[in-house]
């Protein structure tokens, strides 16, 4: 698309409007980014939006203004927070009191005593601890090195969430057309679905019980646009939801094996089709 | 958006990121009628729409770190968390919550339409001037602005194709900007 022909797309003002999904948003978001015209087309659309807006306009009641303020000044923003702790450890009238110099002497001597009686004991258990200590070192290093078997499973953790949160924005967006894909006669049990947005032409599939292809082959994805098969990409056999070619139209969708990097047309046996 | 108060808007947003109340009230000024009009075309009770409009300010208030300029103008920015905040409160009310996130959109929406909103509209002059706005068009820019609706529920509300919304809202806008030109 050209800057022009994306300004007279009608994308702009759905973005205003508030009325795209993320993925467009973020698409529109990159636009912005690169090219000043665009921005300032959108610029010219929110303040047309706005006084439309300002047109229908309702004056609150008087005494909200004073409800929202005193809302306000009772609830903190982050960063405001941590003003108010510093601001607690200088109280200076806490200083001032003299009651609080005996209190403090007391609580002083306490302290002195109880660290007296720790360092004590702990003379004692210091020779006891160093003969343990070798033995700690080798532990230590056993964990040092479970720990890093865990950290690296923490972060594939982190991203199977990452990407299990975005397979459920695309699963709940209501611009998606889930097509599930049922098993044909080479495999009765297997099972796929395909999650198609018309208006954006994306697609994501999603292998939910499907055969590991033999050596060599590939499972293949179709859109069938009037009974013919228009290549919709490779399949990768991996979890989750797998971006796909765009597909601007289809009637079904359909997967076969084919020889390794696919085909041009259907070759090798249909495994699962389901119509949209 | 023609504010009353004349405050560069990124002097305001600076201020209100840096946490001074006196900004919040700036904003009140500037932006409160304009919000609840919004909010007033989704709950018809003053009451219950200047409920949202507290909620509103406070959210504002909690989540201005969170407004990128980049993306769109404060007013937009400030559009979005009010058209939120009054359909969330319609769902909480506990007018049909299902199971599905899908249904409870269009419960909500259905009860807006048995309703049917009355256009606060405060001055007979402005008046006039959305009324010269083509009915196809007001009704399109209500849906999907006010109302929240995607454009395939407003095809299907209107009866229209997908592609035709999709033309149609870039015509809307265009003789939306040039009245208020």
């Amino acid at each position: 698309m050209t800057v022009k022909e994306y300004i007279e797309s009608g994308l702009l003002e759905a973005y205003a409007m508030g009325a795209l999904n993320a993925a467009e948003c973020a698409e529109v978001e990159a636009a912005l980014e690169k090219y000043p015209e665009i921005r300032a087309e959108l610029d010219a659309i929110e303040t047309a939006l706005g006084s439309y807006v300002n047109m229908q306009a309702v004056e609150p009641s008087p005494d909200i203004r004073g409800k929202v303020m005193s809302l306000i000044n009772n609830t903190s923003q982050s960063e405001r927070d941590v003003v108010t702790i510093g601001r607690l450890n200088i109280n200076p009238n806490v200083a001032q009191d003299p009651r609080n110099n005996i209190v403090w002497s007391i609580a002083a001597s306490i302290l002195l005593l109880l660290s007296l009686g720790i360092n004590i004991y702990l003379f004692n258990k210091t020779t006891i601890a160093e003969t343990k200590t070798n033995g700690l070192v080798q532990t230590n290093h056993k964990l040092d090195s479970s720990v890093k078997v865990m950290a690296a499973n923490m972060k594939q953790l982190v991203a199977d969430n990452d990407r299990f949160r975005s397979d459920m924005s695309i699963l709940m967006d209501p611009m998606y057309k889930l097509v599930e894909l049922k098993g044909m006669k080479v495999s009765p049990e297997a099972k796929a679905m395909v999650c198609w947005c018309p208006g954006s032409k994306l697609v994501y599939y999603e292998n939910e019980k499907m055969p590991e292809p033999p050596k060599g082959m590939q499972y293949q994805l179709w859109a069938i646009v009037d009974g013919k098969p228009v290549d919709a990409g490779m399949i990768t056999m991996g979890a989750g939801l797998h971006k796909m070619k765009d597909v601007t139209n289809a009637e079904s969708f359909a997967v076969t094996l084919e020889k390794e990097g696919g085909s041009d047309t259907p070759h090798g046996e249909m495994y699962v089709v389901g119509n949209i | 958006m023609v504010t009353k108060t004349s405050i560069p808007e990124e002097e305001l947003v600076a201020s209100l990121k840096a946490g001074e109340q006196s900004a919040m009230a700036v904003l009140y000024d500037n932006y409160s009628a304009a919000l609840l009009g919004a909010i007033m075309r989704i709950i018809e009770s003053r009451e219950n729409a200047e409920d949202v409009l507290q909620e509103v300010f406070v959210k504002v208030w909690k989540n201005i770190s969170s407004y990128d300029r980049s993306k769109g103008k404060l007013f937009t920015w400030l559009i979005n968390i009010a058209r939120n905040a009054a359909i969330d409160s319609t769902r909480v009310k506990g007018y049909a919550i299902k199971n599905q996130i899908r249904s409870i959109d269009n419960s909500v929406r259905s009860i807006n339409r048995q309703h049917s909103v009355t256009m606060p509209v405060d001055h007979i002059g402005l008046k006039n001037i959305i009324d010269t706005l083509k009915p196809d068009y007001k009704i399109l820019i209500d849906k999907l602005y006010f109302e929240g609706y995607t454009q395939e529920e407003t095809a299907e509300e209107l009866g229209i194709p997908l592609g035709t919304v999709k033309t149609r809202i870039r015509a809307a806008i265009n003789q939306l900007r040039g009245i208020i030109k």
